[in-house]
């Protein structure tokens, strides 16, 4: 017994590369770009005291409790103050231009610059929109909000990002892996099997997930319906294959996957899922956010193995480019640019030669530099 | 690129560069606090758990009691709830949603002229647009419930301003109506009729348009 705990709070605890949580930094801040923009497009409608929700709807919808919850001498009930910052704003254009502020700190997050503070104000900020206007959320409004708290607790600025390629650059970070603590990779792989398993809990009870009909009728809702999909796929005996398929592969989402030799079949089977829901059904964002967290079930030093594997396959790809004379720290920092080693970097010339735009190409840690003109060349001379 | 960094033989993938920290005790504590919190606040707890009279057997015992002593407790839920941790997933659950609904309104104005106030609605929309309306779609799943009623006033006030444009015409009435259609059974004759119901009528005070909801 004291074996399991030991070995439960090693893997809960546990310490290494933090790759894995910078690849999802990057997936999250992508997609909250987006949802931050269809919000900032929309913010008349749910942002504003002329709107669908006034200010004074999030006060009732969120002091609400249900009256069967309560015990006989409503003691149990007490008002949990919710952060938002923005409670006393009714400036419309105010509402407008924090929403804008938090698409450009997406791009951040994106990006890996300023992570951690900029990951705990777009917390604040994305907490509080949702606070401010709580009729409206969705699962991928839930799911969003989650991963960019988690990301603003985690160490996932050190890897991945524009952070550490400045890092790099001053010397003020040794080359090498990195190493920090994980626990907030576990914390998002254990939200998201709680996710799953209360996911498959509560349809259990449901009659339609019990007689194999279930996905008989989302797939008839012209409200939810988005690219065709054959007749047949919403028809018996594909329909009890589906519901059933649904609940096995979310209740393995919560055990199999973490049993290793299984990890991958069960990861595939729940992307074919979500592929699936969000090829069909309009339900913006959720089936991404729920993959791109998939990353988590897989250690940094396994995600840098596939890097230098994939890198390998693709050697034929492989360039060079030679720059002057750079200090370690320097040629550290543009070597990080290149995870799967396709550039064969020398320095000590005169000026830069090689196909500096094929450089870039393989180096997808270079990419976001080709938004700035001239910024590579200027760097890498 | 030199492949300098060192690698596991056995996994291919980079070594630790360092010897890994040690975690606090209190970060261990708040994570199991954390994740017991959440865990608690998400088990199923329908209204018949709440039952004290009701026997419950097995796990239903068990989310009986946590629906009634823990998944309340100021502590569960002011930790969730406080710090913006909160979370329900019961997506399709217990049985998906058997009936299509969108909303819309029908507006009276002053010269006695009606119109009808188009609310998003993806069907009616281009694969494009229908990501960005999706929430529109979602509100209205709760806009339009009898639970939540007090969504109906601001509804209709919003409705008013927007079908706000002659100071001389102004809207005078706005009536929400509800759209719907069951999905037949398998085995059944599909269902392609909607039924229309009228749920909130409410009376455009003058004073009000234009102003804030």
């Amino acid at each position: 017994m004291r074996d399991v705990a030991r070995s439960i709070d090693r893997w809960m605890f546990g310490w290494g590369s933090p790759t894995s949580l910078g690849l999802l930094r990057i997936a999250v801040g992508f997609l909250a770009i987006f949802n931050q923009s269809f919000l900032a497009w929309q913010y008349q409608d749910w942002f504003s005291d002329k709107g669908f929700t006034p200010r004074w709807v999030s006060t009732l919808w969120l002091g609400d409790m249900p009256k069967f919850a309560l015990d006989s001498s409503g003691r149990n009930y007490l008002p949990i103050p919710r952060i938002n910052l923005l409670g006393t704003v009714s400036d419309d254009r105010v509402m407008l231009a924090v929403l804008v502020v938090s698409v450009f700190l997406s791009v951040l997050l994106m990006i890996g610059l300023w992570t951690k503070p900029v990951a705990i104000v777009l917390s604040l900020m994305v907490l509080s929109l949702q606070h401010q206007s709580p009729a409206i959320l969705h699962g991928g409004d839930t799911v969003i909000r989650l991963l960019i708290m988690y990301l603003a607790l985690s160490p996932c600025g050190l890897a991945c990002s524009v952070d550490r390629l400045i890092g790099l650059w001053r010397g003020k970070i040794p080359p090498g892996p990195v190493i920090a603590p994980l626990w907030t990779q576990r914390v998002i792989q254990v939200n998201l099997a709680i996710l799953y398993l209360m996911a498959v809990w509560t349809k259990w009870v449901g009659v339609t997930w019990q007689n194999g009909s279930a996905t008989w009728y989302p797939n008839r809702l012209a409200e939810f319906q988005r690219f065709w999909i054959p007749d047949f796929v919403r028809e018996y005996p594909i329909v009890p294959i589906t519901t059933y398929g649904t609940l096995i592969v979310e209740f393995s989402m919560v055990s199999l996957v973490f049993y290793r030799p299984y990890r991958k079949w069960v990861l595939a089977m729940a992307m074919g899922m979500h592929l699936f829901i969000e090829y069909s059904m309009n339900i913006p964002l959720f089936s991404w956010l729920m993959i791109i967290q998939y990353i988590c079930f897989y250690d940094g030093e396994e995600v840098t193995g596939w890097a230098n594997r994939l890198g390998e396959r693709l050697a034929k790809w492989r360039t060079s480019l030679n720059v002057p004379e750079k200090s370690p720290g320097q040629m550290a920092a543009i070597e990080a640019t290149d995870p799967l080693n396709l550039v064969d970097l020398k320095s000590g010339s005169r000026d830069v030669s090689g196909n500096l735009a094929a450089a870039i190409i393989r180096s997808p840690g270079a990419w976001w530099l080709c938004w700035i003109p001239g910024a590579a060349r200027r760097i890498v001379k | 690129m030199p492949a300098s960094k060192p690698t596991s033989i056995e996994t291919g993938a980079e070594a630790p560069a360092a010897a890994p920290g040690k975690t606090p005790w209190w970060i261990k504590a708040f994570v199991w606090f954390h994740l017991a919190c959440i865990v608690s606040w998400t088990l199923p707890a329908h209204q018949e758990l709440y039952d004290k009279k009701r026997p419950q057997y097995g796990t239903n015992a068990v989310l009986a009691f946590n629906a009634q002593h823990i998944r309340w407790t100021p502590i569960v839920r002011g930790y969730l709830f406080g710090s913006g941790f909160w979370q329900y997933w019961d997506m399709f659950a217990p049985n998906p949603s058997d009936t299509d609904t969108y909303g819309d309104a029908l507006v009276k104005f002053k010269d006695g002229t009606e119109k009808v106030y188009w609310y998003p609605r993806i069907r009616d929309v281009a694969i494009p647009g229908k990501l960005p309306i999706e929430r529109y779609r979602k509100f209205y799943e709760r806009a339009g419930s009898e639970s939540t009623s007090y969504l109906w006033r601001p509804f209709a006030q919003r409705v008013a301003n927007q079908m706000y444009k002659d100071p001389q015409n102004p809207p005078v009435l706005v009536t929400l109506r509800s759209h719907s259609r069951k999905i037949a059974r398998p085995g059944k004759p599909p269902i392609t009729d909607y039924t229309e119901t009228i749920y909130f009528r409410f009376v455009v005070d003058p004073a009000e348009l234009g102003r804030e909801g």
